[in-house]
């Protein structure tokens, strides 16, 4: 029996696409019947482009027809996280502050995406401006885990890894400041990568915390990864801080696992759930099977990277967000007086708690007194902590962690700030030091939730890291969620 | 090195970061960020002399690419103006006499 268009990868539904055995609008009609009929229990979508997306389907099928050359992503329905520009489309970033606001053009990701004939099926919810892990803090909408409609699909880009784990799409795009692509994957049971910093082009994106966050990938596997990443991490004159790389060598990319050293450390393992712990070692034992070498690392320095990464990304946040005056974007307050009662009033009602908590946060590290007590202590701790991770990867060619302390949580079962920020204990280091990190789907839990492996490579890496996934995917087996899908 | 966030230090912060906090707010963020700031105060004991800061870790980690000037389609920039007059961008007033005007 032919499997149903919805459950494929890109890849198999564009190869049926080039061969002529579907059309492109066959596979949109069908990807938006699906989110028809399911995307009301989910509440993925901000902005549905249903007859655009359909028009871009047609418009393929012509260029096709007229034996037109097609892109490397030919047919593909993608979404993408409603922080990401689609020109002359909203830009929500979940927060009532942008409500209306239109992006005046693309993302560099985006422009690169259109070249290879993706098409974009909309805009996903997300906590506003980022800023959270659970989507419960987006202002517009609640966003439901595919698997359990009761839990959390994780954030910032819940939205985007509901997307692809309801199966609305193959393939989307979330950013990643602090675990805001991973944590969804493994909530969802996904494939996400945050790249290496610079890699993928930030123009585009409205910023949160500039020197942590990247565009990446959402998909079902790693071949997909790999597609989606080679597109969207191509040349950007906007981006100051964007890294050109000569195109990866394929002869140079791994081919087995036999050889390969994986390191962990085990002293992280203390907060993590016992059955996350568990399943954990297994997978390290399966790797072993495989023929890898596993040894033990020190990253004893880890244990500061929260704190850290807390303290960085909230002083980048109020830098970042004090362009949301009610001048030049957005909401404004329309009764104001004096131009200072217009900017604090169209602020304090267009950010929500969590926006503002961090905003004052950020405030407060930067201020006198106490910036050298606190940014720029996390600065210098930040120093010492990619010192440690790029010792330890000197040594291995992967790191591995859980990517998440546990499975998905219920919704509204987190209400302490402090709380959800400790849940990014095993995310947030790697954007502190820039490397490449990938959550990878590798079982169930037996509540019945998806379960993530993270790996992290050397700085620039990110394509020997996906390969790595791959090959590691076959060590796991995860066929329980390689082959099912989430029951809507 | 932290200092016991209270509300009036609270209100100040809002003051800085141009927030307007309800009373309700005020209580919820203060307890909040004292809580929160205790957490990050944990980084103290981390050893850190000869450490960079900021600028020379972001330097190392990704240069910035060299800057270079590039010619403007001012038709094309025009064009991305949510709002215009004429050969101009329209932007809301912000000071009092532009108002009345």
């Amino acid at each position: 029996m032919t499997p149903p268009l919805y459950t494929l990868s890109g890849i198999a539904l564009r190869d049926l696409f080039k061969s002529g055995q579907i059309s492109a609008e066959q596979i949109i009609a069908t990807f938006l019947q699906r989110i028809e009929e399911h995307d009301s229990k989910v509440g993925v979508f901000t902005e549905l482009f249903k007859e655009q997306s359909l028009k871009d389907a047609r418009q393929l099928d012509a260029k096709r027809e007229s034996k037109q050359p097609l892109g490397q992503l030919a047919g593909i329905p993608i979404a993408v996280k409603d922080s990401i520009h689609i020109a002359h489309c909203a830009t929500t970033c979940g927060s009532n502050t942008l409500r209306g606001y239109r992006a005046p053009f693309d993302a560099t990701a985006i422009a690169h995406l259109r070249r290879e004939d993706a098409i974009f099926i909309g805009k996903t919810n997300l906590d506003a401006f980022g800023m959270g892990s659970s989507t419960e803090h987006s202002d517009l909408q609640r966003t439901r885990n595919p698997w359990n409609l009761r839990c959390t699909p994780g954030g910032s880009s819940g939205g985007s890894a509901a997307a692809v784990a309801a199966r609305f799409c193959p393939m989307a795009l979330g950013s990643d400041t602090g675990g805001s692509i991973r944590q969804p994957a493994s909530y969802c049971g996904l494939y996400g990568l945050k790249p290496s910093y610079g890699r993928v082009s930030r123009y585009g994106l409205v910023a949160f915390a500039s020197s942590l966050e990247q565009i990446g990938p959402l998909t079902h596997d790693a071949d997909d990864l790999e597609l989606l990443f080679g597109v969207i991490s191509r040349d950007c004159h906007c981006d100051a801080r964007y890294i050109s790389l000569v195109d990866q060598n394929e002869d140079a990319l791994p081919t087995t696992l036999k050889g390969c050293l994986i390191g962990h450390c085990p002293a992280l393992l203390a907060e993590v759930a016992d059955e996350t712990a568990a399943h954990f070692g297994e997978n390290l034992d399966k790797c072993r099977k495989a023929g890898a070498r596993v040894i033990e690392v020190d990253l004893a320095d880890l244990r500061h990277a929260l704190a850290t990464y807390y303290i960085i990304s909230c002083a980048e946040a109020s830098a970042n967000l004090a362009r949301f005056d009610g001048v030049r974007y957005g909401y404004r307050f329309k009764d104001a007086i004096t131009a200072e009662q217009s900017s604090a009033l169209s602020r304090s009602e267009g950010f929500n708690q969590e926006v503002k908590r961090r905003i004052l946060l950020g405030t407060y590290v930067l201020s006198a007194g106490f910036k050298s007590g606190f940014y720029e202590k996390a600065q210098r701790v930040r120093a010492k902590i990619t010192t440690s991770i790029n010792a330890a990867l000197a040594h291995c060619d992967l790191l591995a962690t859980p990517t998440t302390p546990g499975p998905a949580f219920e919704l509204g079962a987190v209400q302490d700030p402090l709380q959800m920020y400790l849940l990014d204990n095993f995310t947030v280091w790697s954007n502190l030091a820039a490397v490449p990190a990938l959550s990878l789907a590798s079982g169930m839990s037996s509540s019945g939730l998806p379960l993530g492996f993270q790996l992290i490579a050397k700085r620039n890496n990110d394509e020997v890291l996906m390969r790595f996934a791959s090959l590691v995917t076959k060590a796991l087996v995860p066929k329980e969620v390689s082959a099912n899908f989430a029951a809507l | 090195m932290q200092t016991k966030i209270d509300e009036k230090m609270l209100a100040q912060l809002a003051k800085l970061a141009n927030l307007n906090c309800s009373t309700q707010e005020l209580q919820t963020f203060t307890a909040d960020l004292d809580r929160i700031t205790t957490y990050f105060a944990s980084l103290q004991v981390v050893q850190t002399e000869g450490l960079s800061t900021d600028e020379e870790n972001v330097e190392e980690i990704a240069p910035l690419r060299d800057d270079f000037p590039t010619a403007f389609d001012a038709v094309a920039l025009l064009k991305l103006a949510p709002e215009r007059i004429g050969d101009l961008y329209r932007v809301p007033p912000i000071l009092p006499q532009e108002r009345s005007n």
